[in-house]
């Protein structure tokens, strides 16, 4: 029988025992390299170029200018809802505050008559230096990078996270 | 009265009558079986059960509540597709045009939400009578870890549908929960090991679920792809495989 005589073959040790099976490994290979190729291409990690990482961001800058440092009155909590920061200028020192919730992302806002951020999701509250103290917040309020331009404006990076006592003094 | 007898024999003898109804009326176990065996919706149910399969409050038909859940949603989600764009400057008004101009639309838009709820409470249910009945045992393990996957893949149904109406309620719920990915151990920027292995905010699992660093116009395009074509089509397939094991592990587990 064919068939038999063709098992025998296949056992024989040797792998290229005939034309078809070596074909049948080949396709089996290609067919497995590429779906292994374009599976990792298409639900791998950033970098290996995954398809759910696109490479440009239409995002608003992380570093941008807020303003002279004029424009914030001493003493005050200047909330700049379009950046999602308040500007905190106590005398002549300034710091850029996060209005991201580091519970779980809400924004929190500031609460003149009590001197203190609250957030409206579940209750996280902070003091005006952003050391939480209240709720289910687990660290203080992220504090960004703030440094004078050229041109005499205050630049915010939120890319750079400062301890929380770190201020500007201009 | 002879007449009619003729034109029902005469409609009954046409190749359309005799290609729907194949087996007539005939009431003979072996008619019987045929009659389930050859028709494409019946096929899919055993022709006998045992009688205890058939007790409701055994099942309380909760898989198949869940089922009949799903195909509603199918069919008024299609519905809700013919007017809604996943725009950031449209969908919210899309949403109220469905409510207040398109007729049926509030009727529409409000089953799918409740449909939406009561599917989670159901597929939780579901689950439930199968732990408490004990039919996640042996020969069944199987369809219990595809029961997992369906219940994970009915919470993202219902997780990807909350951002699409672009609303406070959706758009601060998809906030929290894709920080509790961004928290995740490996896959998250916040998480533990995120430091060992490069994980930062712009390549961890909320970025590919977000498709940006916050929640924008690419975050709705992407809820509102996995939730209409995406998920739906992995449950649907995940589904076929669940009722299939069913079938193959000896059906309905019985009574303990
Ligand atoms: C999309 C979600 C789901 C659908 C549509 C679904 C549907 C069904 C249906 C129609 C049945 C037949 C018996 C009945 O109606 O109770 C069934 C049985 C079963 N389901 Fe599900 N199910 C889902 C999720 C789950 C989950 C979350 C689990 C558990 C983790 C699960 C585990 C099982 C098991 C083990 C059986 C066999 C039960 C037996 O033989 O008594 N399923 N499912
Ligand atoms: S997100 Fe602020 S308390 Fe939960």
């Amino acid at each position: 029988m064919a068939n038999n005589v063709k098992e025998k073959e296949a056992y024989s040790g040797n792998l290229y025992t005939s034309k078809r099976d070596f074909f049948t490994l080949a396709g089996w290979a290609v067919f497995l390299v590429t779906g292994l190729v374009y599976t990792l291409k298409l639900f791998g990690p950033k970098n290996i170029g995954g398809f759910f990482f696109p490479k440009v961001l239409f995002e608003p800058s992380p570093v941008f200018s807020v303003g002279l440092p004029a424009d914030f009155v001493p003493g005050t909590v200047t909330t700049l809802k379009a950046r999602k920061i308040f500007i905190v200028r106590e005398g002549n020192s300034f710091k850029a505050i996060s209005v991201i919730c580091q519970h779980l992302g809400c924004a929190v806002h500031w609460t003149k008559e009590k001197n203190i951020f609250e957030c409206p999701c579940h209750g996280s509250k902070y003091y005006k230096n952003g050391v939480n103290f209240a709720g289910p917040a687990p660290r203080p309020l992220y504090h960004f990078d703030v440094s004078v331009a050229d041109d005499g404006k205050l630049v915010v990076n939120t890319e750079k996270i400062v301890p929380i006592n770190t201020e500007l003094v201009v | 009265m002879n007449l009619i007898s003729y034109f029902i024999r005469k409609l009954t003898e046409t190749e359309v009558w005799k290609s729907v109804f194949r087996h007539g009326y005939t009431d003979t176990p072996r008619n019987r079986a045929l009659q389930t065996l050859s028709n494409v919706w019946l096929h899919l149910h055993p022709v006998k059960v045992p009688k205890h399969a058939v007790k409701i409050r055994f099942t309380w038909c909760l898989g198949g509540l869940t089922f009949f859940i799903f195909l509603f949603l199918t069919v008024t989600g299609v519905l809700l597709m013919f007017y809604y764009v996943p725009d950031v400057n449209r969908a919210y008004a899309d949403m109220i045009d469905l409510m207040y101009v398109v007729p049926l639309g509030r009727l529409l838009r409000t089953s799918h939400r409740w449909a939406g709820h009561a599917m989670v409470i159901t597929v939780c249910f579901h689950m439930l009578r199968v732990f408490l009945t004990g039919s996640y045992k042996a020969p069944r393990q199987f369809n219990w870890v595809l029961g997992v996957l369906l219940l994970v893949l009915t919470f993202l149904l219902s997780f990807t549908g909350y951002l699409l109406p672009w609303d406070q309620l959706g758009y601060w719920a998809i906030m929290v929960g894709t920080n509790m990915g961004a928290a995740t151990p490996v896959m998250g920027y916040q998480g533990p090991f995120a430091e060992l292995l490069g994980v930062k905010i712009n390549n961890d699992i909320r970025f590919a679920l977000l498709g940006g660093t916050q929640i924008d116009a690419p975050s709705l395009l992407r809820a509102y792809v996995w939730h209409c074509i995406g998920i739906p089509i992995i449950a649907g397939a995940l589904m076929i495989l669940h009722f299939w094991r069913v079938r193959k592990d000896g059906g309905i587990s019985g009574p303990l």
